[in-house]
């Protein structure tokens, strides 16, 4: 066997410290002056745990962390990581609009500035103000901002990009299950005897989840994996059964799975009797007789005529899914979501797993996956909608009000009683001059808004006063701010995020802000004292956060108020319900013996205690078309999404030197047979025009494609998808159908 | 691939490996250069992707036509070198598309056509860790696994610590 001397490799790697960390004791680390920091990795919404390799007090190498759920594996950005962090476009100190131009300013004229903006917007009317933040955020800084606005500012006018991405899980959980949040785990996933994905493209979105479906896939007794998405993605790959359809069709196709399931005898009729409830429209007040009727308009063969699919590859997906003695698991992502229709989508995942009883079962469980590596933790559960307040209070509802402005030592009555304005209202209101002044943290809404050039429009004609916090500059927002706040970046400052499972986990702070560049939670701390509020954001660090925080979640369906920061610190994520000290964390909600918040001795195995009846709902939700269809005049459908080399807007990904020689330009992705239809071959230009927007791409024709459909990456800030997506929304979710417009193509 | 065949590449694995050590995991990131763009907006072309495959460096990736920034390494690679593409993907790698970039870097300056065992680092730092030496000596990453289909030749017995 070929090798080195010990000694020699010792030597040779004795300045690499990614190795000489593993082979040599923590003291000649130290000596050397090096460091591994636990953390968390800064894109996806699987939160991967790693360590931050720390020498002359920069991030030089990640390594995954062996003890997280990932088993110390990385996705091809996470191994990349240390190089979003010293990027030439990093922003290092304030910026301020001055005869139009972005210059130069102190962190004290900046702040007195957007300080004296925001104080004479609130004097005419609180709502003429709001904050648009992100599932990128810490926990600590998005509760920050939710606490200075809504009892502070007194306006529900916060919200977040997760509106974009994971409203419409969060709709379906609540209406399905009374609480928003998953109720199963990733480890559902290495129990699954057979995997269902449902408009999600995993092996690119969520690579390390996906790792962890194929290992499955490869090591499990006949495990069977469906794939059910318009395009042949790279997720297909696993797949025993890819169905593709017609973009907007998959409602009929999961009622006709159901249908399936209960013409063969597969539901679980005990399971249906003891735990569900049924309801249709926004009333629980249907029967399981009902829900029979109405399946049965939804035969296989009416899903095959409304879909495209064949009938016959529904009723395998649902016979698998169905079949007695064996596990499912149920995953999707943004192609349920971003609908229009988007929360029925996610409630008739639901209902697969509710008539099967596959549910509460190692293996079994609807499970949403996450875009982003704190929508769940920061947003959804902090409550930094602008119908929502911290862990499943809302605005609507008085007693939680007054709940929360006793817990935040506000006046009665502080909190407004009306919900504030969801994303593309309140970009509307900015166009429509009823905004005066927006506040931006952590996110690019210049790039990532459907039908972004009309919002374009209105920040370019200063309709509003924009703050950007944003760590890189001049991104597709930062360029139209009035003021751009220098951010910390991941590693520079200390957080928790919490990701798809329920599993909240610490990021330790690794290294300095560079340059002048601050975390968002001491600016925000910054700005609540300028604006007379600073007793209500008085904490000196983050941890001091979390201890509020630790009080806000007691004695609700999402109590973490035993997951002290130590406890963070000693483990590798934590999944809740965690109430009390020494608590191990809820595998599995709902769960008697499990769960916490289930009584020990309850007579059944599981408890839906997150609505009043202790009963999950089945709903019938009818096949209803997306907000846009194809006609003579936009004849293809288009779709776009994510591809593995880049994330979101590309302000990270794009700095690195791999990834900048990766799939970096936006491609149009065409079948061939309309390739030779429109005259076009791989390498030639593509206009993509929708009753909206238009912009070109790259052409590549793909075979096996679905005819008929162009897709297109979302990540380049150039050749802008969502000049051409559609920003029609989800009437109960208020989430955009980025997933589906029309559109004509013509060579450019 | 029989153990023989392993041996003269491993070699040269290792030869590669040393000076690259020295910079352990993912090269930094280079100096973007400033943003020139035609056409494009100051921001968008700050970050612009390359527009041509850039020339190969002393050590660099062999001048190619493509355009690495619409074109995946695999679409020349699969016709190029068939068998490495096929061994990567029917692996675990290509199963899980970890690809090209992260063991080879980019077709660019960073090329690196013997990857060194510290970029191995970054996902299996345990194993290197538990690479215990025989005889004295410390065995590659690719002393026992294959480049690209990342399995073992049997008969081999395992430098890991159990």
């Amino acid at each position: 066997m070929t090798a080195i001397s010990r000694r020699d490799f010792l030597k040779a790697s004795a300045a690499a410290s990614a190795l000489a960390g593993l082979g040599l004791p923590s003291e000649v680390l130290a000596a050397q002056g090096e460091q591994w920091i636990k953390g968390v990795c800064r894109y996806c919404g699987t939160g991967c745990g790693l360590y931050m390799g720390v020498r002359d007090g920069k991030v030089f190498a990640v390594k995954g962390d062996q003890d997280n759920h990932n088993r110390g594996l990385l996705c091809l950005k996470g191994f990349l990581l240390p190089q979003i962090m010293n990027a030439p476009d990093r922003l290092q100190h304030p910026l301020v609009r001055k005869n139009g131009k972005l210059v130069k300013a102190s962190w004290d004229e900046a702040m007195s500035l957007v300080a004296e903006k925001f104080k004479a917007a609130v004097a005419k009317d609180p709502n003429l103000v709001g904050f648009y933040g992100s599932g990128q955020g810490l926990t600590e800084e998005t509760y920050a901002a939710n606490k200075l606005f809504k009892a502070g500012l007194r306006t529900n006018n916060v919200e977040g990009n997760p509106r974009l991405c994971m409203a419409s899980a969060v709709g379906g959980y609540v209406t399905s299950f009374g609480k928003d949040e998953p109720m199963g785990c990733y480890e559902d996933i290495d129990h699954a005897d057979v995997m269902l994905l449902v408009g999600s493209n995993a092996a690119e979105a969520h690579p390390i989840l996906f790792e962890r479906m194929a290992r499955r896939k490869r090591t499990g007794q006949g495990v069977q994996v469906v794939v059910m998405d318009p395009r042949r993605t790279a997720t297909a790959r696993l797949a025993d059964l890819h169905i593709s359809f017609a973009p907007g069709t998959d409602l009929a196709i999961l009622n006709a799975m159901a249908q399936v399931i209960v013409a063969e005898g597969l539901a679980d009729e005990e399971f249906v009797k003891a735990h569900l409830a049924f309801g249709e429209g926004k009333d629980v007040n249907k029967a399981w007789e009902d829900y029979k009727l109405f399946l049965a308009q939804y035969t296989p063969e009416k899903a095959a005529e409304i879909s495209g699919a064949r009938a016959e590859d529904i009723v395998t997906a649902a016979r698998w899914l169905g079949a007695k003695g064996r596990t499912a698991t149920t995953m999707w992502c943004m192609g349920l979501n971003q609908r229009t229709k988007g929360v029925w989508a996610n409630n008739l995942c639901h209902n697969l797993h509710l008539i099967t009883g596959k549910i509460g079962l190692p293996g079994s469980t609807p499970l949403s996956l996450t875009g982003q590596p704190n929508a769940c933790g920061g947003v959804r559960d902090g409550g930094a909608l602008s119908h929502l307040l911290p862990y499943g209070r809302v605005i609507a509802n008085e007693k939680h009000r007054a709940e929360m402005e006793k817990l935040w030592k506000v006046p009665a009555g502080t909190i407004k009683p009306e919900n504030g304005l969801p994303t593309m209202d309140l970009f509307q209101a900015m166009e429509a001059g009823k905004l005066d002044v927006l506040y931006v943290m952590c996110t690019n809404p210049g790039q990532s808004l459907p039908n972004v050039d009309r919002y374009r429009k209105a920040m370019e004609a200063r309709k509003a006063f924009l703050v950007v916090s944003e760590a890189y500059h001049p991104t597709r927002t930062s360029e139209l701010a009035d003021v751009v706040l220098p951010a910390a970046l991941w590693a520079e400052k200390e957080g928790v995020y919490g990701c798809t499972e329920r599993r909240y986990q610490l990021l330790e702070q690794a290294v300095k802000p560079l340059g002048e560049a601050r975390p968002d939670l001491q600016i925000l701390c910054d700005l609540a004292k300028r604006l007379g509020h600073g007793d209500l954001l008085p904490w000196k660090s983050p941890a001091e956060v979390w201890e509020e925080l630790l009080t806000l979640c007691k004695g609700t369906a999402y109590d973490f108020s035993g997951m002290s920061r130590q406890a963070l610190k000693d483990s590798h994520g934590l999944l809740w319900p965690l109430p009390t000290a020494g608590h191990p964390g809820t595998k599995r909600r709902y769960v008697r013996g499990d769960d916490p918040l289930v009584p020990a001795d309850h007579p059944q195995r599981v408890l839906f205690y997150g609505r009043p009846d202790k009963r999950a709902v089945v709903w019938l939700r009818p096949h209803q078309p997306p907000a846009e269809v194809v006609s003579a005049e936009y004849p293809y459908w288009f779709t776009t999404g994510r591809i593995i080399e880049h994330w979101h807007t590309g302000t990270m990904t794009r700095n690195c030197a791999e990834l900048r020689q990766a799939n970096a330009e936006a491609v149009a992705e065409v079948e061939p047979g309309d390739g030779a239809k429109l005259g076009l071959k791989t390498g030639d230009r593509l206009r993509v025009t929708s009753k909206r927007g238009s912009d070109t791409f790259k052409v590549k024709l793909v075979p096996g494609a679905r005819p008929g459909l162009v897709f297109a990456h979302m990540h380049d800030p150039v050749h802008m998808c969502n000049r051409i997506t559609n920003d029609a929304v989800d009437p109960v979710s208020r989430q955009p159908e980025f997933k589906i417009a029309a559109v004509k193509l013509e060579k450019a | 691939m029989s153990r023989r065949r392993l041996l003269p590449t491993t070699l040269a694995a290792l030869l590669l490996a040393a000076p690259l050590l020295a910079q352990a995991g993912p090269p930094a990131a280079e100096a973007a250069s400033p943003a020139k763009a035609a056409g494009a907006t100051p921001a968008a072309a700050a970050k612009a992707a390359p527009a041509k495959a850039r020339k190969a460096g002393p050590a660099g990736h062999p001048a190619t036509g493509a355009d690495p920034a619409t074109q995946d390494c695999t679409e020349c690679h699969e016709t190029a070198t068939p068998a490495a593409f096929k061994a990567w993907s029917d692996s675990r790698h290509g199963e899980a598309m970890v690809k090209c970039l992260v063991c080879h870097g980019d077709a660019g300056k960073s090329f690196t056509k013997a990857p060194p065992p510290a970029r191995c680092v970054g996902c299996h730092a345990a194993q290197v860790a538990s690479v215990t030496p025989k005889k004295g000596a410390t065995p590659s990453c690719f002393s026992c696994h294959d480049h690209h289909a990342l399995t073992v030749a049997a008969g081999l017995s395992s430098p890991h610590a159990r």
